[in-house]
C-alpha cells in the first residue's frame, strides 16, 4: 500500500462526511463500511458542529427557521473550510462563510450577516482574552484627564437595527445603527444602543490617548461642528454617562503630567 | 463548572482540560478555570491535534499549547490516535487506516510535535464505528506507533470495550499488547449501545459493570495507574460522579493500596 493510499481513505471518508453522504465512499478505496456506520460519522460531526452554530446564532436560527437554517448549517460544513483548532471560533469560520461562500436565497433576511456579526460579538467580548484595566482613578474628571474603557469593549455599526431582529420582529427596515458591546467591571457582557456620531467618540478613545474634553473636540472637528460650549458639554455629559453605566471605569490620573 | 464550585475540596487527585476550550479564553471563565489550576493537578487532553491528518500539522496550535501548559503549570498533554478533518477541521475524531505507511507517518508527526513541546506527547486509542483501510489489528497499529515515535500512552479501557463489539476483536487481548511501561494514565467512561454489535462512546452514561471489570483486569495486567473518569453530556448529580470515582479507588485498593483517580466533568466549559 502507497503512502498515498492510506491518505486517499483519509479523503474519502471526510469528503463523504462534509457532504452529509451526497458524495459516496469509493469501496475500491475504503474497502467495504456498512451504511449504518458511515451515518453514525456523519451524523456525529455535523450534530456536534451545529451546537456550536445553534449556541452561538440563536436569533439567525430562529429568523431563517428550522429548516433553513439546517441548510445553511450543511452548506457552511460542505463549503467552508475550517481552520481553526478553537471551538468557540468556530463561529468566526461561519462569519467567513458567511462573507465569502454563503449565497443569499429568496426569503433569506438582508441583515443576515449583520445580525451573525451582533450574535457573535456577545461570545466574542465575553471571552476575548484581557482583563479589565487597573490603572484608573473612579473619581478622576473625565474632562481633564484620559478616561478608561471597560475590557473587551467593541463599537460596531449595522446598516439595520439587528438589536431588535427576533423571530416576531424579522421584516426590519434599513436604519443606521451604532452599538457598543463591552464587559462591565463584574465581567458581564453589556450592550448599548447608540447613534453613529457618538460610536465615533469611542472610536476617538480607542485610537488615542486623549482627555475627554480633547475627544470630545475632536469628534467636534471630525464631524466639521462648530466648538461651542453647548456641544463641549453634549460631549461631556455622554462620557459621563457611560461612565454610570459601566462603559468607562473612569480615567487615568497621571495623563496630565506625562506630558 | 458551577455545580463543582458548590465544593470546597473536590475528592479528585487531577482533573482533565481540552486545551481547544481554553487557550485564548479571557474573563469570567478564565478567572474560572485559574482558580482550579491553582489548586488541583491538571492535564490536558487534547482534540483538534489531528495527529493523523492527511493535511500538515498546525505548528502554531502546537505553540500554543505549550504556552498554555507552562502559563497553567499543566503536568501532561494527552491527543487521540486520530485525525479530525484533512484542509478544513472537521472537529470530531476519526480513525486512522492501520496500515504501515500510516505508522510511519503518524510517529514522524508526533515527533515533531514532541520536540515543540520538549516533553512525551499521550496518544489515547480512540473508539471507532468503521475500520476503512485495514491492514494490521488496532493493538498493532498503537504499538507500533508507540514504539516508532517513543511516545507515552493513554490507555481508554472503554474505548478498547467499544471497538471489541463494534469490530469483533477481543479487549483484553488488546490491553494485553500495550507496553506497561508506556501507560502513563488511564480513561474509563460510559457508553451507549446503538444496536448489540455497535456501541457509540458518548461519555453521557454511568460505566457500565463489563467496563469496570475490564478496568480491574487492566490493573491486575499492568498494576494500579492513575485513571480518569470521562463525562461529557447528561450529566447527573455530582454525587454520583464521585461514587463512580469511588469505585475506581475501591479497584484500586483492592489490587494494592495506592493510586490516582479523578473526573473531568470540567471538560466541556
Amino acid at each position: 500500500m502507497s503512502s498515498a493510499s492510506f491518505k486517499n481513505i483519509q479523503y474519502q471518508l471526510t469528503q463523504h462526511i462534509r457532504s452529509r453522504g451526497e458524495q459516496p465512499v469509493d469501496v475500491q478505496i475504503t474497502g467495504d463500511i456498512e451504511p449504518r456506520r458511515l451515518k453514525i460519522y456523519r451524523d456525529l460531526f455535523f450534530n456536534n458542529v451545529c451546537g456550536f452554530l445553534d449556541s452561538t446564532f440563536p436569533v439567525c436560527a430562529e429568523i431563517l427557521g428550522e429548516q433553513r437554517w439546517r441548510e445553511l448549517s450543511e452548506e457552511f460544513f460542505l463549503k467552508h473550510e475550517c481552520h481553526t483548532p478553537y471551538f468557540l471560533k468556530i463561529s468566526e469560520e461561519f462569519l467567513l462563510f458567511l462573507a465569502q461562500e454563503y449565497s443569499p436565497k429568496a426569503g433569506d433576511v438582508p441583515y443576515l450577516k449583520e445580525l451573525a456579526h451582533y450574535e457573535w460579538l456577545e461570545l466574542a467580548v465575553d471571552v476575548a482574552e484581557v482583563e479589565q484595566p487597573r490603572d484608573f482613578d473612579p473619581n478622576a474628571d473625565l474632562s481633564s484627564h484620559v478616561p478608561v474603557l471597560a475590557a473587551a469593549t467593541e463599537g460596531a455599526f449595522y446598516q439595520y437595527p439587528v438589536h431588535n431582529a427576533s423571530a416576531a420582529n424579522s421584516a426590519l427596515l434599513p436604519e443606521a445603527t451604532a452599538l457598543i458591546v463591552y464587559r462591565d467591571r463584574h465581567d458581564t457582557v453589556r450592550f448599548l444602543h447608540t447613534n453613529p456620531f457618538t460610536l465615533g467618540l469611542l472610536v476617538i478613545l480607542q485610537g488615542e490617548e486623549l482627555t475627554g474634553k480633547d475627544a470630545v473636540v475632536a469628534l467636534l472637528n471630525q464631524a466639521g461642528m462648530g466648538l461651542s460650549d453647548t456641544a463641549l458639554q453634549g460631549g461631556l455629559q455622554i462620557l459621563e454617562q457611560w461612565q454610570e453605566q459601566g462603559l468607562l471605569l473612569g480615567a487615568r490620573i497621571d495623563s496630565n503630567s506625562d506630558t | 463548572m458551577a455545580p463543582l464550585s458548590e465544593h470546597e475540596h473536590l475528592p479528585v487527585d487531577f482533573m482533565e482540560i481540552a486545551p481547544e476550550n481554553w487557550i485564548g479564553l479571557g474573563g469570567r471563565l478564565a478567572h474560572s478555570l485559574r482558580s482550579y489550576t491553582e489548586r488541583y493537578d491538571f492535564l490536558c487532553h487534547g482534540l483538534s491535534l489531528s495527529i493523523g491528518s492527511p493535511a500538515p500539522l498546525d505548528l502554531n496550535f502546537v505553540r500554543q499549547v505549550k504556552r498554555f501548559l507552562d502559563e497553567h503549570g499543566i503536568l501532561a498533554y494527552s491527543e487521540h490516535l486520530s485525525y479530525c478533518g484533512d484542509e478544513g477541521h472537521l472537529y470530531d475524531l476519526l480513525p486512522i487506516p492501520f496500515t504501515d505507511d500510516a505508522v510511519n507517518y503518524v510517529a514522524d508527526r508526533i515527533s515533531q510535535v514532541q520536540d515543540i513541546l520538549g516533553q512525551r506527547l499521550i496518544i489515547e486509542n480512540v473508539s471507532a464505528y468503521a475500520e476503512p483501510g485495514k491492514a494490521m489489528e488496532e493493538a498493532e497499529f498503537v504499538a507500533a506507533v508507540l514504539q516508532k515515535a517513543d511516545c507515552d500512552l493513554l490507555l481508554d479501557v472503554n474505548n478498547v470495550y467499544v471497538n471489541s463489539i463494534n469490530h469483533g476483536s477481543d479487549a483484553l487481548a488488546f490491553i494485553k499488547a500495550m507496553p506497561t511501561e508506556r501507560i502513563r494514565y488511564l480513561h474509563v467512561a460510559g457508553h451507549f449501545d446503538e444496536a448489540p454489535d455497535l456501541l457509540i462512546d458518548t461519555h453521557g452514561d454511568a460505566v457500565k459493570d463489563i467496563v469496570w471489570d475490564l478496568l480491574k483486569q487492566t490493573y491486575e495486567i499492568h498494576g494500579v495507574l492513575p485513571t480518569l473518569l470521562e463525562r461529557d453530556f447528561n450529566f447527573p448529580a455530582v454525587e454520583d460522579l464521585f461514587a463512580e470515582l469511588s469505585q475506581i479507588r475501591s479497584l484500586q485498593s483492592d489490587i494494592e493500596n495506592h493510586g490516582k483517580a479523578s473526573t473531568n466533568v470540567l471538560r466541556i466549559l
